[in-house]
């Protein structure tokens, strides 16, 4: 087997962080921050698979956090679930302008959020494996 | 053969009047003077007679007694085989004869030479009375002709008869015609008068009778009056009756259609009748009640403008005649000046109240006006709106005291200036433009900056327009909204807030509890997932509850208080105790003594006071820190306080904490969850148990609330 994909989650609500904690921890390494500003320091140190951001938090908010690492070259890549309280469609829409690959709005079952969790990884595999066979190419 | 002298009445013409007799009897007179005979023109009527006489004193002597005038008197004409009559006893004439309409006229010519009969003269004198000596001398002193010489005179004075008819008949023409001259200028005169009274006087009565009189004298009528229509009753009655009878007349009123007037009246064509006894239309009415005897009318209608408004009717020509066809457009030219009269006077009478009329609504509609244009005024200066309103050219023709203040204009000074010199705002201008365009009322959203602030107004601008629908010029109120505006915007964020606020508590709940359910999990595990989902639902809870405390204010139930008597460091005691482990990065101080004395409040109001003050301290301290809480008896009143070391609360935002769903406009604070109805609800609470609340603070280094309850044992 291999390594264990890590997840970045951030959310300022102590027991929605380890919520998330809870629900991943079995099946991947779960890093967590409080603020948008911890969430890229812990993206940048330990380069996950995956980033969980909540989008209303203090110092730095969960879109802003997200815009910064979609610009960076190094942190780009790695997809990212945004995590809200709100359903609006405005807040969506803010949510994919800021570079999020998905939405999940709270509260949410456990169950449904390992199922997009998967899913994510699911589509990057089959990227890399189409980018692999063009380079064969 | 004898010829009875009688008279014939059938002729229309007086021949005898025709006949110009004196100056028939100039030629006789000098016939017999110069030729010494007598002469006598009888008509067969008897009606003309002259005489002259070559006897005269014979004559004169024997008609000195009655008798004697007996014997000369004429009674008829015995005509003999000769063509001689004899007259007087003893005269013979030699009778010739001519006509003259239809009439034989007898011209006697004598006397015939006789032998003297003294027997003759002698019975006549006897007869009469008279001397006989005398009347034989005088006999005899009569010149005689013979019958041949009478013949031939007879002739000649037949001639000289006929040219006498023939210019007596010339003269009469002339006669009659200037007559008629005469009466055409009397009518001209009279319609004159009529149209010159017609234009000076305006009493209508008065004009009426002139006119009428005027009437009566060219047609030589007994009566006359002029009927008008009374149109509510359907019928006539006597505007003006002049005559004999005038007063009894002015009493009676006829139905459309009855009578002669009535009939006119109805079918407004003229009528004359000759013999009222001879015509079915004519009222008898009228006469049996005024004891005047209608033998003829001439009615013609009145006529206004082509409507019948009465009739005007003349009655009886003096003297019995009749009246004529050509009297009818007479009276009808009469007529049509009484109508242009009565026309005149009503227009008179009708301006006159109209004027008055007019007058006196122009005078209570300007009192009207000008407290409408004071209510107006009123209305406008009061407005809370803004009123700007402009003409064609967008020059302001009017502004209220709101306008003024609003776009920093005097309004003395901005009549009559260009809106665009005192508002730039574009879209301001276009909406005044397309109005003044189409006509159409304009509604928009307005941004103007007025001082340092942007504001939002609510502005409609809508046409004004003149009686036909032409533009006139524009009229703008504006609305302030900004307050509005936040307010919506304060709704919709506290909606969003509450969303955010509801489900943040719900995703441990249902993370938790769904993991619970789905994973085997240890003993400690579930005993943790379980706290955190009791904490988050009283966290729950507690924000419904804040939610609906909010409710109860809002709506003016309040909220009701259940007092017990309660020692505050219990209260801050557990409340803390729930804090402790809900946070690692946060520690809590307390700095209260062992117990404090007990009060009257309401324990669970109270907890909740002392939870939003907790949770806030540590919601906006997200770096963790410490929170000090401590408890001061003062005077009567206990004094808690909550300090953290937190965000701090901006200078701004510091006066509007305690207002529901304000919010802080600084973003890293935001972006902090929060529904703003916690502090107020605090502060609410407090003041029901005459407490309060305070708050120190500066941005970047933490607040601290204090609040006091006094220490009332019983409230």
């Amino acid at each position: 087997m291999s390594e264990k994909k890590k997840i970045v989650v951030a959310d300022d609500e102590p027991f929605i962080l380890s919520a998330l904690q809870e629900t991943l921890s079995e099946d991947y390494a779960v890093y967590t921050a409080s603020n948008g500003k911890e969430a890229i320091k812990t993206v940048e140190k330990v380069q996950p698979d995956l980033i969980i951001l909540d989008v209303m938090m203090p110092e730095m908010d969960g879109l802003e956090a997200c815009k910064q690492l979609k610009k960076s070259k190094e942190t780009s890549s790695i997809p990212v679930i945004i995590l809200t309280a709100k359903g609006q469609i405005t807040d969506i829409e803010k949510g994919f302008k800021s570079g999020a690959d998905a939405y999940v709005v709270k509260p949410f079952s456990p169950a449904r959020l390992i199922e997009k969790v998967e899913e994510i990884f699911e589509k990057v595999e089959m990227r890399k494996k189409i980018i692999e066979e063009k380079k064969k190419n | 053969m004898a010829e009875i002298i009688q008279s014939k009445t059938n002729s229309t013409i007086d021949y005898a009047h025709v006949f110009n007799i004196k100056f028939w009897e100039g030629i006789q007179y000098k016939l017999a003077k110069v030729l010494g005979i007598a002469i006598k023109v009888i008509s067969e009527d008897g009606k003309i007679n002259t005489e002259e006489s070559n006897f005269s004193e014979f004559y004169k002597i024997l008609t000195s007694t009655e008798n004697g005038k007996k014997l000369c008197s004429v009674k008829e004409i015995t005509v003999n085989k000769d063509n001689f009559v004899t007259l007087y006893g003893d005269f013979d004439y030699y009778c010739a004869n001519t006509y003259f309409y239809g009439r034989k006229f007898y011209i006697l010519v004598g006397i015939k030479e006789k032998k003297l009969n003294e027997q003759i003269i002698k019975e006549l004198s006897e007869k009469a009375g008279v001397n006989y000596n005398e009347l034989l001398q005088a006999y005899q002193n009569i010149p005689f002709f013979t019958a041949d010489k009478l013949k031939n005179l007879g002739d000649l004075i037949v001639d000289l008869f006929n040219m006498v008819i023939e210019l007596s008949v010339q003269e009469y023409i002339t006669q009659l015609a200037n007559k008629q001259k005469e009466e055409e200028i009397a009518k001209m005169s009279a319609l004159m008068e009529a149209s010159i009274i017609i234009n000076s006087t305006r009493v209508l009565k008065q004009l009426l009778k002139i006119i009428m009189q005027s009437a009566e004298k060219v047609m030589q009528a007994e009566a006359s009056s002029v009927f008008l229509i009374d149109n509510e009753k359907n019928e006539l009655y006597f505007e003006i009756a002049t005559g004999p009878k005038e007063e009894e007349v002015k009493k009676i009123r006829l139905k459309m259609g009855e009578g002669v007037a009535g009939w006119v009246a109805y079918t407004g064509e003229s009528l004359l009748v000759p013999d009222v006894s001879k015509d079915p239309r004519f009222a008898k009415r009228v006469d049996e009640q005024t004891h005047f005897i209608t033998r003829s009318i001439i009615c013609v209608p009145l006529k206004v403008r082509n409507q019948t408004i009465g009739v005007v009717q003349v009655l009886n020509k003096i003297g019995g005649g009749t009246f004529s066809k050509s009297e009818i457009k007479f009276l009808e030219a009469l007529a049509s000046q009484a109508a242009i009269a009565i026309e005149n006077t009503n227009l008179y009478e009708h301006l006159e109240e109209r004027a008055e009329q007019l007058n006196k609504e122009l005078k209570e509609a300007m009192i009207n006006l000008s407290i409408e244009k004071g209510r107006i005024e009123s209305i406008l200066q009061s407005m809370e709106d803004a009123v700007l309103a402009v003409d064609k050219e967008k020059n302001i023709v009017m502004t209220n005291r709101v306008a003024e203040k609003l776009f920093t204009l005097k309004t003395e000074y901005a009549i009559g200036k260009s809106i665009e010199s005192y508002i730039k705002t574009k879209e301001f201008i276009d909406n005044f433009n397309i109005v003044l365009e189409t006509k159409n009322i304009t509604k928009s959203e307005i941004k103007l900056t007025l001082g340092n602030k942007e504001h939002v107004f609510a502005a409609v601008f809508a046409p004004i327009l003149d009686e036909k629908k032409e533009i006139q010029g524009s009229v703008a109120v504006f609305r302030d909204i900004t307050d509005i505006k936040e307010l919506d915007k304060m709704k919709s964020e506290f909606l969003n807030m509450v969303s955010h606020e509801l489900r943040t508590p719900l995703t441990p709940i249902q993370v938790y509890s769904e993991l619970m359910m789905t994973r085997k999990l240890s003993e400690e595990k579930i005993k943790t997932f379980s706290t955190i989902i009791n904490k988050e639902t009283q966290r729950l809870g507690s924000l419904i509850g804040d939610l609906l405390d909010l409710s109860r204010i809002e709506s003016g139930k309040g909220l009701s208080l259940s007092l017990e008597e309660t020692d505050f460091t219990e209260i801050i005691k557990n409340v803390a105790e729930t804090f402790k482990s809900a946070s690692e990065k946060h520690t809590i101080v307390l700095n209260i003594p062992e117990t404090s004395e007990k009060i009257f409040v309401d324990k669970n109001k109270m907890i909740q006071v002392m939870t939003n003050l907790l949770s806030n301290a540590v919601k906006y301290s997200p770096n963790g820190g410490k929170i000090y809480i401590a408890l001061e008896e003062k005077n009567d009143k206990i004094y808690v306080s909550v300090k953290d070391e937190g965000l701090g609360i901006p200078k701004d935002d510091l006066p509007h904490i305690f207002e529901k769903f304000y919010r802080a406009k600084t973003e890293d604070i935001k972006k902090i969850g929060g529904t703003g109805i916690g502090l107020p609800i605090v502060k609410y609470i407090l003041e029901l148990h005459n407490g309060g609340i305070e708050v120190e603070s500066e941005y970047g280094k933490g607040s601290t609330f204090t609040f006091y309850v006094p220490k009332s044992k019983i409230i």
